[in-house]
């Protein structure tokens, strides 16, 4: 089962913007190639960081305002949400690594 | 240790080679919509690879842009006793990314506490190819890296490889792959800057627009004739080239460039050759040791030595 919540702009406020931990939203598209092919990286992300971070995912098509709001110009697109507010954000196909770089300062000892 | 043993008899070895020979390079012959979004799973469930070694396979094969891959992969499975566990070969194969004296990416990153971070990364890597390491030092080690300043953008993909090292491959194989993406990206760079004839940045510049603004038109010519949806590639090509060659001062910039990227290919080539072989070192020094239990494994060829 996924670990990556799909998220709808009426549920934002509270699954996101009100989340006591920090939040990871990839804004994402069903036909973008880029996007796939970072799921499997964010899946094993969210299995180690479950209970620090939080994963969520915006279907930009379907979610238009929420892309706007937050200036999605390009998918797949990654915003750090911490008490509301962005803190972090980086584009494109992403790695382990990279999430690892991010998402270790964000979580906190957590251990 | 994971509970992966590879091919469960001869027949499953015979068949797998047997696969890749007839549908082509690995990368080719395991494509599908689920291997591009990161699932090939069968490999291990069909085969008894590790899911690690599993992902590193395409990679060390230039995830089939080279044609020469087939002998290394059959090499490789023959090198392989029935019934190993190939977690091992897989770390000690990603430890190549970092140590490799020539190829590894240690020499990136300058002695001092960065690269203290990303040798105790090393060092749990090194740990977990004998005995699982838990979580915490995973994650310790993480954090450590994480915090690390790094402020020259050369090392960058180096730490940014290393950090993808430093996740427990058993439940986390797709690093394996990662691993190898930084790694040839830092080795393709190295290569593209030592190159003999490196553009300047305004060259590169200058490149770049004027490859951005030929697509375009490519594109809006071909669009005026028929569906965008039923563009050709080849077509596409052809009419990239055509404008290209209508500007000799701008397509002399091009044809450097891909003079530059056949020098380049030429030394990636040179490097994915001495991975391999630094690779099957691996396995035929490591292998048969763990597998001393099982008397009748077969010794392994060389690159060298022709299939019987």
């Amino acid at each position: 089962m996924s670990n990556l919540k799909i998220v709808t702009t009426q549920a934002f406020e509270a699954e996101v913007l009100k989340s006591p931990i920090p939040v990871l939203v990839d804004f994402h598209a069903v036909w973008c190639g880029p996007c796939k092919a970072s799921a499997p990286a964010l899946e094993d992300a969210a299995r180690e960081f479950e209970g620090e971070i939080a994963f969520v995912k915006v279907d930009v098509d379907e979610e238009p305002a929420l892309a706007k709001a937050y200036d999605v110009q390009g998918v797949p697109t990654f915003i750090v949400i911490k008490d509301g507010q962005p803190v972090e954000r980086f584009q494109g196909l992403v790695s382990r690594g990279k999430l690892a770089a991010v998402l270790e300062s964000f979580a906190g000892a957590g251990q | 240790m994971s509970a992966y043993r590879a091919f469960g008899d001869e027949s499953r070895r015979q068949a797998l080679i047997a696969d890749i020979r007839a549908r082509g390079p690995i990368y080719t012959a395991w494509l599908t919509r689920a291997s591009i979004e990161g699932d090939i799973s069968f490999v291990s469930e069909d085969f008894g690879l590790h899911p690690a070694l599993a992902r590193l396979l395409p990679a060390l094969g230039a995830f089939g842009e080279a044609e020469d891959t087939l002998s290394f992969h059959e090499t490789l499975f023959d090198a392989i006793p029935v019934g190993a566990d190939t977690g091992g070969l897989a770390r000690q194969a990603l430890l190549l990314a970092w140590r490799d004296p020539v190829y590894g990416r240690s020499k990136v990153v300058a002695p001092g506490p960065l690269h203290d971070a990303c040798e105790d990364v090393i060092a749990l890597v090194e740990q977990s190819i004998d005995a699982p390491v838990d979580k915490k030092a995973w994650r310790a080690a993480r954090a450590k890296l994480a915090n690390v300043g790094r402020d020259d953008a050369g090392v960058v993909t180096g730490v940014d490889m290393v950090m993808s090292l430093a996740w427990n491959l058993d439940q986390a194989p797709g690093a394996a792959h990662d691993v190898m993406t930084a790694w040839a990206s830092g080795v393709n760079i190295e290569a593209d800057a030592s190159d003999e004839d490196c553009f300047s940045a305004e060259e590169n510049a200058t490149f770049e627009t004027e490859m951005n603004r030929i697509s375009g038109e490519a594109m809006e010519a071909l669009s005026q004739k028929q569906s965008i949806d039923n563009i050709d590639v080849e077509d596409f090509l052809a009419e990239v080239d055509k404008i290209w060659a209508a500007n000799p001062a701008q397509n002399a910039l091009r044809l450097r460039a891909q003079a530059r990227r056949e020098r380049s290919n030429a030394k990636m080539a040179a490097w994915r050759a001495a991975i391999q072989r630094r690779v099957l070192e691996i396995a035929n020094a490591s292998l048969p040791a763990r597998m001393e239990s099982q008397p009748d494994a077969r010794p392994a060829r060389t690159l060298d030595q022709p299939r019987l």
